[in-house]
């Protein structure tokens, strides 16, 4: 027995260094009792990171850490922070983890990624989500909900309440959403479909597609040369307010209704047009 | 510096673009602190920016143009003010250059002082050290066609202000491009935080 053991020993010690070399994924579980409005400050800087607002007041962090990863924070009721860092400082690689996180659905939540994807549904008071790579995906949401990423393409859908989005190269698609609206990117295009929004859609070179504002609404477009794109409705068209310094607008002019809101869409050099278009069509 | 961009998002090609603008005085206050900021560490747009208006310019002006930005420029400087104003301007950037350099070299040795010799990273504090840099030239290099873009439609933008310097709407463009840069500058120094 003994001499098995001392066979076996240094066999698993070996095993447990080549593991713990080839940066073996480490699994991390954590739980806090909390407030339902906590207010939470997540960081992963890369891998996969999934919030989901519950009807509990606590929070549950779980998942699993890679390679020059570690879990840093903790918290009180109130206020709690979680977080992966790099275990050395000399290793270059953006320290990743996958992970789902609980959180109550009345938490303040500030989220920030470096290169990964992010997946939040649920909050309703308050989201705050920032990356520069990688992709998020916001559903379901309500209250203050701001995204800004780099090159990482946002995807917001069944979204209330105030929007802002600051995206740059990467596309923002906007699906039912109904909120004030503020987007904003330099090259890449943002969609708005089957939306009922007033507010303000910028891009420099990225085109704006947008299926129509809410009645009564003020929806304000503008690009330096991406094409604007409105799909509206034949029954029901804003009051439109269309220009283009170097690009081309719609002839003959089309004026709408304000009943139905307004749209003012002004480009530069890039084109503006309006395509009527079935309801069906505009929710595709 | 060549190409790389300051927290400001002025590189020296979007100087060289805003340089008609900047010496005519059609710049905006924060506009033109950019430009001086990003001068104050590129010698060679430093000469360009105080250079006379001879030098060749990146947007080509017809000569009455020239002549009326001549005359107002040299309207904005009379002999005294201008001496004083460089001098100054100069100092003041030397100053800025001298205290930077004072922070981070005391930041340096503070982050030095605080690293365990293993070089393990102090828990709960955020990723400093090789991969926050990976994190920042990632940032960087995401960015860098985008202030491109910004650079090219500025440019194309600050002409035709030039041509047309009352027309309210083109300057609402230009300020929107500003706004997004300014934007896109503040993303990429806000990774570190």
């Amino acid at each position: 027995m003994t001499r098995r053991l001392v066979a076996v020993l240094p066999a698993l010690a070996l095993a447990a260094a080549a593991a713990a070399s080839r940066g073996s994924a480490q699994p991390v579980v954590r739980g806090y009792a909390v407030a339902p409005d906590v207010t939470v400050r997540l960081y992963i800087p890369a891998g996969t990171l999934r919030i989901e607002a519950w009807e509990r007041d606590s929070i549950h962090f779980a998942g699993t850490l890679g390679a020059n990863a570690a879990v840093f924070g903790g918290g009180a009721r109130t206020h709690v922070k979680l977080g992966v860092e790099a275990r050395s400082h000399t290793d270059s690689t953006i320290p990743a983890a996958q992970v789902v996180v609980q959180v109550p659905r009345r938490a303040r939540l500030w989220v920030k990624m470096i290169d990964g994807d992010l997946a939040v549904s649920g909050t309703t008071v308050e989201l705050e989500a920032y990356t520069v790579r990688g992709r998020v995906d916001v559903h379901d949401v309500a209250g203050s909900t701001t995204v800004e990423s780099i090159d990482a393409p946002v995807t917001l859908t069944d979204a209330i309440g105030d929007v802002r989005v600051r995206g740059s190269r990467a596309p923002v698609t906007l699906e039912r959403v109904r909120a004030a609206l503020s987007v904003s990117t330099v090259s890449g295009g943002v969609t708005l479909r089957a939306s009922g929004v007033d507010g303000r859609i910028e891009t420099v070179g990225g085109t704006i597609d947008v299926g129509g504002v809410r009645a009564g609404g003020v929806l304000e477009l503008q690009s330096h040369s991406g094409t604007i794109v409105l799909r509206l409705d034949p029954r029901g068209v804003p009051a439109l307010d269309l220009s283009s310094r170097r690009g081309t607008t719609p002839q003959p002019r089309l004026r709408g209704d304000a009943r139905y809101g307004r749209i003012a869409a002004r480009s530069f050099r890039g084109d503006v047009r309006v395509e009527l278009t079935t309801r069906r069509q505009r929710s595709r | 510096m060549s190409a790389s961009h300051e927290p400001t998002g002025i590189t020296c090609a979007s100087l060289h673009a805003a340089l008609p603008a900047y010496r005519a005085g059609v710049l905006d206050t924060n506009d033109a602190w950019r430009l001086e900021r990003h001068a104050a560490h590129c010698t060679a747009c430093a000469s360009l920016l105080d250079a006379p208006l001879a030098a060749p310019l990146a947007v080509p002006l017809d000569a009455d143009t020239r002549s009326a930005m001549r005359t107002y420029v040299l309207a904005q400087l009379t002999p005294a003010r201008a001496g004083g104003a460089v001098s100054r301007r100069w100092g003041l950037r030397a100053a800025a250059v001298l205290a930077a350099a004072s922070i981070a070299v005391l930041l340096r040795q503070q982050s030095a002082s605080h690293r365990s010799p293993a070089g393990a990273a102090t828990p709960g504090s955020p990723s400093h050290g090789a991969p926050m840099a990976t994190a920042i030239r990632l940032a960087e290099s995401s960015a860098a066609a985008e202030f491109a873009a910004l650079d090219a439609a500025a440019q194309e933008l600050t002409a035709s202000i030039l041509a047309a310097p009352n027309d309210a709407e083109l300057r609402r463009f230009r300020d929107a491009l500003d706004t997004r840069r300014r934007e896109l500058a503040r993303r990429i120094e806000s990774v570190p935080e």
